[in-house]
This record gives C-alpha cells, structure tokens and sequence, in this order.
C-alpha cells in the first residue's frame, strides 16, 4: 500500500493554474522531497494533499483512504510564517498538543505524560522542554514541531521548507532524526527550493513546476538538464555540478 | 490612608461599581491575552463598534440588549472575514470599513431615540450609575465567558497559535473563531456599563500587551494581564470617585499608563543588562 497517491491532481485559484496533472506514488517508509523554485506550487500541493485547498480535478488517497478519514495519521510541520511565534508556549507545550485530539475535551495533558517526554527525547530537546519555542533557533523549532507530529502518532509527515534558513549543523540535527522516524516505518514527505547535496538522503526527488517534472531517485533526476527545465539557469545548474560531486554520482 | 482608601465603599453604589469593575477587568485581562498574542487589536476595536447598531436595533425592537449586541458582533466579524475573503481587500481596509459603516449605522439610529438610551455612557461606560441587576447580568455574561474559555483552552490555544494544525488535525477550526468572536462580543456587553464599547477596547489590550512582555509560559501571561486589567478598574475606579471624572476615561488611561510604565521598566531593565 502506499502512503499517498495522488493521480492526476489539478489545483486552479480562479485564473492562476497552481497545479496541473500531478501524479505520485509514496511508499510507506519512504522520505521525498518535493523540489522547485518560488512560486512552481509546492505549498499548493501540501495545502492540497493536508485539505486545505480544494482539487480542482484529482485523487488524493492517504494509505489507501479519502484523507478526511485518516486526519489524525497526518502531520503538517508548518512555514515558520504560518504560525504566531508570539505565543508565549514552551516546547512542552508545543509538543502536547499532539495529544489534543487523544486527550478528550474538556482535559489537559499531565506534565508528567511518558509520550510527550518520550517524544522530546526522540527529537533530542529533552533538555529544552521548559525553553519558550520564541526563544528557538531555527533548527530547535523545526524539531519541536516534529515532536508535536510524535505525540500526535502520525504516520506521514508533511514539511514545508523546513530547511529554510538552518545551518548545516542543525540540519544534521534535523535528518538524524528525520532518518530515525524513516527506520521506524515512517513515511516523510518534505518541500524545499535548496538543490544541495542533502538530496541525496532522500529516496526520491519530485521535481515541479506546476506539474511534475520529473520524479524519480534523486540522481536520475537532478540532471543538468532537468535543471535548466525547472531553473532556467546556468547558475542552478553548475551548482548542481558541485552536489552531484560531494553526493559522489559523478 | 487606609480612610482614603475605605470611604467610598461606605455607599452601596460603589460597592456595587467596584465588584461590577473588577468582574470586567478579569473577564476583559483573559481575551486580552488571545487578542494581544493573534494581533485582533483592531478586530476587537471593530468589534465593539459594531455592537452599537446591535444596541441600538435592540433598543428600538425593545428587545434585550444582549441579543442585539451580541448578533451585531458575530454578524460583523462575518462580514469582515467576508469582505476580506470575497472582494479581496487587506484585513485592515475590511476591518476599516465595517468598523466606522457599523458605528455610523447605530449613532443613526440611536440619534433618532436620544431620549430612552444615553448615548454618552454606552460609548464611555458610567460605572458610578450601576444598578444592582446590572452588576448580576455583567457577572453572568463574565462568567458564561470564563467558564467557555477555560473548558476550551486547550483547543483556542492550538487554533489561535497554528490554524493550520488546527484545521489538519481536524478540529472544527470556524466554529472557535466564531466561538471566539461571540466570546469577545459577550464580553464588550458585559463591559458596557464600567467601562463603554469605545474605552472596553483598551482592557481588551493593554493588560495583554503588558503581560506580553513579561511572560515566559501562558499561565504567566494570564496572571500577569488579570493582575494588569484588575488593578487598571480598582485605580481608575478611585481616580473617577475621588475627581468625579468619567468612570471609563479614568479606568482606560490607568491601563494604559500601566502599559507604559512596564514597557519603560522593561527598557531599562534590558538594558541595564546590555
């Protein structure tokens, strides 16, 4: 079975066409990223894919099913501009409100919950738990939102450039425990503009620009020539140069 | 001192508008926090606006003023939420036109009935003229507010900080905002007599925005601005006493002054620090 299946999806916003004829296959267990530059409808097909946005034409199946019956299965690790980072919330509190839906109404979460802590633990914040989620750094936050997605059980998750503005540092961080929920089964798919050399930790590459591109293992698809289609750039693509080099494809 | 401090509560009217301030400080200091945090400021000053034709309307269908402020409310934060969506216009035009449309519509109406309603304490507030049923009806519609937000919390601090989670998940994310709105138009009814729909605004503000930069978790916010917003109606309320100036004048420019004083404390503290 797969984790998601889109088939021959087609998102327009009244005179803007942001989708056309997009179909994909993600296996159970696997890590995608969804490539393209600004504006080539990455955030539209997450929008789409968590239902927010409305197909115009199209099939989303979510592990086999209609996504609205498998809500809590999905996780959405949100753009940094997407949510009120004014919010005086620690990183428990971020992470427990993965339990929301679990916790019934009326109900908190005990602040001695084993899940949150086993959660914080995974995402290696143990130590930060009390620390406001303002007071984060990129890489931290990123990783307190994964948290939430633990508790919350899910079993596909859903990034939306989440490697904007880490370093590489934090972005070790980030994949160590992104490839420690990938070996526990779980399926991950993330959006990013950056063509680097982290691509090549990824099991496939979904090239876009308002429809699909190419899709495939990332050193079939980052070509040259897949490049300039997607970038129109020789910057882009001598960059790409150096990726392929540190991947070691060349 | 402690006379000065004791002698207006020897009359029953201030008893009555001092308990009356305070059930609106508290009520008011709460939704301060979520409307500070989610940057509703200008939602909040829209919506008190718009209860004025609610107001009015009730007035002049001799219906309970409740009912008519509190579908003035929700109606015009539809209608924002409308107009900002459908004619696609900034948040702020939206805010900007339903807010005078719906305040010049009931200064219409309620120019036309100048003799049953005063005009001047429901846009001010004249907490020194509260009457016993006031005080009771000022306290129920608080509580029916604090009870909804406590029993909510969790679910408006989720869609308040990230809508989107929200909505992925699967919680019914329009009907907390609405819920929100109809909170928050509850509340400005309930302030009409302390404080009036235009000075309301500024408790629904300031002791958020004073607790804002204080506070480390949420529970500190809440306590901070409660702290803020109760002080803010006791001082003011003193202040209209001792001075005979306008009960809602007086509590607004203390929660405001508050406002000030904390945010220069905070300066020099950061950087005494620096």
């Amino acid at each position: 079975m797969s984790a998601l299946e889109i088939t021959d999806l087609t998102v327009r916003y009244q005179s803007i066409t942001a989708l056309t004829g997009v179909s994909l296959n993600v296996k159970i267990g696997e890590m995608v990223a969804v490539v393209g530059p600004n504006g080539s409808g990455k955030s539209t097909l997450f929008k789409t894919i968590i239902g927010l946005v409305r197909p115009t034409n199209g099939k989303i199946l979510i592990f086999g099913r209609e996504p609205r019956t498998v809500r809590g299965r999905t996780a959405y690790v949100p753009q940094k501009e997407e949510v009120y980072w004014d919010y005086p919330l620690t990183v428990w509190d971020l992470a427990a409100m993965g339990k929301i839906k679990t916790v019934g109404i009326l109900k908190g979460v005990p602040k001695g919950d084993r899940s949150v802590a086993e959660a914080l633990r995974a995402v290696g914040m143990e130590d930060l738990a009390e620390r406001k989620i303002s007071d984060l750094s990129g890489g931290q936050q990123q990783r307190a939102f994964l948290a939430r997605s633990i508790v919350q059980g899910a079993d596909l998750y859903l990034m939306d450039e989440p490697l904007a503005g880490l370093d590489a540092d934090a972005e070790d961080k980030l994949f160590d425990v992104l490839l420690e929920l990938k070996r526990k089964g779980k399926t991950i798919i993330m959006s990013t503009h950056d063509i680097s050399s982290t691509l090549e930790l990824f099991d496939g590459v979904l090239l876009l620009k308002g429809r699909v591109i190419a899709y495939g293992r990332p050193r079939e698809v980052l070509t040259e020539e897949n490049m300039k289609l997607v970038y129109g750039s020789e910057r882009v693509a001598m960059h790409l140069g150096d990726v392929r080099r540190v991947a070691k494809w060349d | 001192m402690i006379q000065l401090l004791l002698e207006p509560f020897q009359y029953n009217f201030m008893q009555i508008a001092l308990v009356t301030s305070i059930v609106v400080g508290i009520v008011t200091s709460i939704l301060s926090c979520f409307i500070v945090i989610r940057g509703w400021a200008l939602l909040g000053d829209a919506i008190s606006h718009s209860v004025l034709p609610g107001i009015a309307i009730a007035v002049a269908l001799n219906v309970p003023l409740v009912i008519g402020a509190l579908v003035a409310g929700i109606g015009s934060s539809l209608l924002i939420g409308y107009t900002e969506t459908k004619f696609k216009v900034r948040n702020d035009t939206a805010i900007g036109i339903v807010l005078t449309g719906a305040f010049a519509l009931g200064l219409v109406i309620l120019s036309r009935l100048r003799p049953t309603v005063d005009i001047f304490h429901v846009l001010f507030g004249n907490v020194l003229g509260v009457t016993y049923d006031e005080l009771l009806f000022t306290s129920a519609s608080a509580s029916i507010v604090l009870i909804i937000v406590g029993l909510f919390m969790k679910e408006i601090v989720v869609y308040t900080f990230d809508p989107i989670y929200a909505k992925v998940i699967g919680l019914p994310a329009s009907l907390i905002h609405y819920m929100l709105m109809s909170l928050l138009s509850l509340c400005i009814v309930a302030s009409i007599q302390t404080a009036g729909i235009i000075l309301v605004v500024s408790l629904l503000i300031a002791p958020g925005a004073t607790a804002y930069m204080f506070a480390g978790r949420m529970s500190q916010m809440f306590s901070i601005s409660l702290l803020a917003g109760v002080v803010s109606v006791i001082i003011g309320l003193y202040i209209s006493y001792y001075f005979a100036v306008s009960s809602g004048g007086a509590i607004a420019l203390v929660a405001t002054l508050i406002f000030f004083v904390s945010s220069m404390v905070k300066l020099l503290r950061t950087s005494a620090l620096r």
